[in-house]
């Protein structure tokens, strides 16, 4: 992770009193109001004929989703669960999953992801399977306060580029169970989202929609996107439909190319990519222990790894510089020392000091790499929220019940 | 059976209006007919169909799907549609009033050659008090008769938006190369990403069909 300090301030990003979870999957007790209808599931009194806003960042690998009443400013919900469902493998053994179920959602089929068959119901940053998309979304919609008569708003995240048919079906998958959706590109959300209003009086901080690149470097894919004080044009927005998990694929080739008879599952190779991930030169040497023929044994990760991460820097490079390149030239200069790095491939370790040295090879000088934020949120779900806050009445897109 | 298609053409027809009137922005009408009219067919036909569970919810979800995509893509080409009469009247109108004044101006008698005067010794005010000149006619010319009509047609049109914004979200294609609205203002940004979005699916639907 990129230890400097980032100039934007933490704790006064809106919502103030919004921040991730400990630990992934567990409810954000510090964030809900007390006695929210979040903490009285049952509740349904307190929800009737008022509209809950919803910011969404459907990921590839985690979900993250926040909910407020309108007019109101302290979430009720602030959840991030691994965006995965887990299907009871045939013949299970009865009373072996919890309840007997027979489908499992986020952190539950990771626990238990042994007697079930995991899919992902957003690939590359899309939707996947249908059937599995709309399981995803039933749980998401379970998770939130039980209000018959609640209506629900929800802005969702999407990656740049979507077509019309990739965003049709985030729409069929929440149809039914959202009253109206908007679907914004990430990026935008994310920059959105990490803005303080009113500007802190720290004079380093910087505005990341008056003129910055923000780089949302998810599981599935990476979007890139100049923000120069309005929303982009689609020139101004890159989609690369490759991301943390392209990093995985990459390390599992290498792997088994040095060790024909590795044995890894994939969970445990991303979590061994999320150990050791370092961009550029690391300061020691990566080992890790695995199950080569049968035996264990103590590997050198370092160059896999580092060549994984340099492949994967290098793509995000050129990216820059396409973008860079189509800026008005007057802008350029501001504009190189405001790249902003988000989501989730943001915490590769070294990854803001490797960009830079990467874009000084490739002919920019003064180049400033930055996490948005504090680093540690996803501000696309607080971007959607607040999105969602001020959308109009009629721009809700509706779905059928 | 006879009895059973009406019925099913009655539900079919009803969601129809349901989808056309959530379009529309008339959400309280969407929601009467939906809660009253759409609600009592389905439970008729129901009834009286001879299909399981899951094929009466097959039969229902694959309508919905398809009514919903056929009043959507109805709707993106009105828009379109709108937009090119809107432009083709305004020109049309535009022209015929051009040709109208060309007209009158060439019907007009030439005016006489201009003769430079010779310098006149003003008068002192008093006297130009005591006979005040009568007041110059204005001037017709082309240019200024364009201009005219360009603000007639402009408010006719702008009138014309502002009534369909008044009752339609606003809808009409936007370039990919443009830019948006400011950030402050993310509503602004919403209608501006919902029309690129409907310029898009618009393009993916005509490719498609092509």
């Amino acid at each position: 992770m990129d230890s400097r300090k980032s100039p934007v301030d933490s704790s006064a990003t809106f919502p103030p009193n919004v921040s991730l979870p400990a630990e992934p999957g567990r409810m954000n007790r510090l964030s809900a109001a007390p006695g929210s209808p979040s903490d009285q599931r049952s509740d349904t009194s307190a929800s009737e004929g008022r509209i809950l806003h919803l910011g969404l960042d459907w990921g590839t690998a985690h979900t993250q989703m926040i909910a407020t009443w309108a007019g109101e400013m302290t979430p009720v919900h602030n959840e991030i669960w691994p965006t995965v469902v887990g299907y009871a493998k045939d013949g299970t053994v009865e009373n072996l999953l919890p309840e007997n179920s027979t489908v499992l959602f986020a952190q539950e089929a990771v626990r238990h992801r042994l007697h079930l068959n995991m899919v992902q119901p957003v690939v590359n940053g899309r939707v996947g399977e249908a059937k599995v998309a709309r399981h995803f979304a039933e749980y998401l919609r379970s998770r939130l306060p039980r209000g018959e008569q609640a209506e629900v708003r929800a802005v969702v995240g999407i990656p740049c580029g979507c077509d019309a048919q990739e965003r049709e079906h985030f729409r069929e998958a929440l149809e039914g169970l959202v009253d109206g959706c908007l679907l914004i590109p990430k990026p935008f959300l994310a920059a959105v989202g990490a803005r303080q209003l009113p500007p802190p009086a720290d004079p380093q901080y910087v505005d990341p929609v008056s003129n910055s690149l923000i780089i949302d470097l998810g599981a599935g894919a990476t979007d890139l996107c100049i923000i120069q004080g309005c929303y982009p044009s689609a020139e101004e927005q890159i989609h690369i439909p490759e991301g943390g998990d392209a990093l995985d694929a990459h390390l599992m080739h290498g792997l088994q190319e040095a060790y024909p008879d590795l044995q890894i599952s994939p969970l445990k190779l991303r979590e061994l990519k999320e150990q050791s991930a370092c961009a550029g030169t690391p300061e020691a040497r990566t080992w890790a222990e695995l199950f080569i023929g049968g035996k264990l044994q103590r590997v050198d990760l370092t160059q896999i790894v580092g060549d994984s991460c340099h492949r994967f820097l290098e793509k995000i490079a050129q990216s820059i510089v396409v973008l860079i390149n189509q800026a008005d030239i007057e802008t350029t200069q501001e504009l190189i020392s405001n790249i902003f790095l988000t989501g989730g491939g943001s915490r590769i370790r070294n990854i803001c000091r490797e960009l830079e040295r990467l874009l000084q090879t490739k002919g920019m000088d003064q180049v400033r790499v930055r996490l948005l934020g504090n680093g540690t949120q996803n501000y696309v779900a607080l971007g959607a929220l607040k999105a969602s806050q001020q959308a109009r009445e009629k721009q809700w897109q509706l779905s059928l019940k | 059976m006879l009895e059973m298609d009406l019925v099913w053409g009655q539900v079919v027809s009803n969601f129809r209006r349901v989808c056309l009137l959530k379009r529309q922005g008339r959400l309280e009408d969407a929601e009467a007919l939906l809660a009253g009219l759409l609600t009592e067919r389905i439970a008729q036909w129901s009834q009286e169909t001879k299909q399981d569970a899951v094929s009466k919810r097959q039969s229902l979800h694959d309508m919905f799907v398809a009514e919903e995509s056929r009043v959507e893509e109805a709707w993106q080409i009105q828009q379109i549609i709108l937009g090119e009469i809107r432009a083709s009247v305004a020109t049309e109108i535009r022209a015929q009033i051009h040709e109208e004044v060309r007209a009158a101006v060439a019907a007009l008698p030439l005016p006489a050659p201009v003769v430079p005067a010779p310098p006149i010794e003003i008068e002192p005010p008093i006297a130009l008090n005591a006979c005040p000149l009568p007041e110059p006619e204005p001037e017709i010319s082309v240019s200024s008769i364009q201009s005219v009509s360009d603000v007639e047609s402009e408010e006719a049109l702008e009138a014309a938006t502002v009534f369909e914004s008044r009752n339609t979200p606003s809808m009409q294609p936007i370039s990919p190369s443009q830019r948006g609205p400011s950030a402050d203002d993310l509503a602004s940004v919403i209608d501006f990403i919902l029309a690129q979005q409907s310029g898009a699916r618009f393009a993916h639907h005509t490719l498609a069909a092509a």
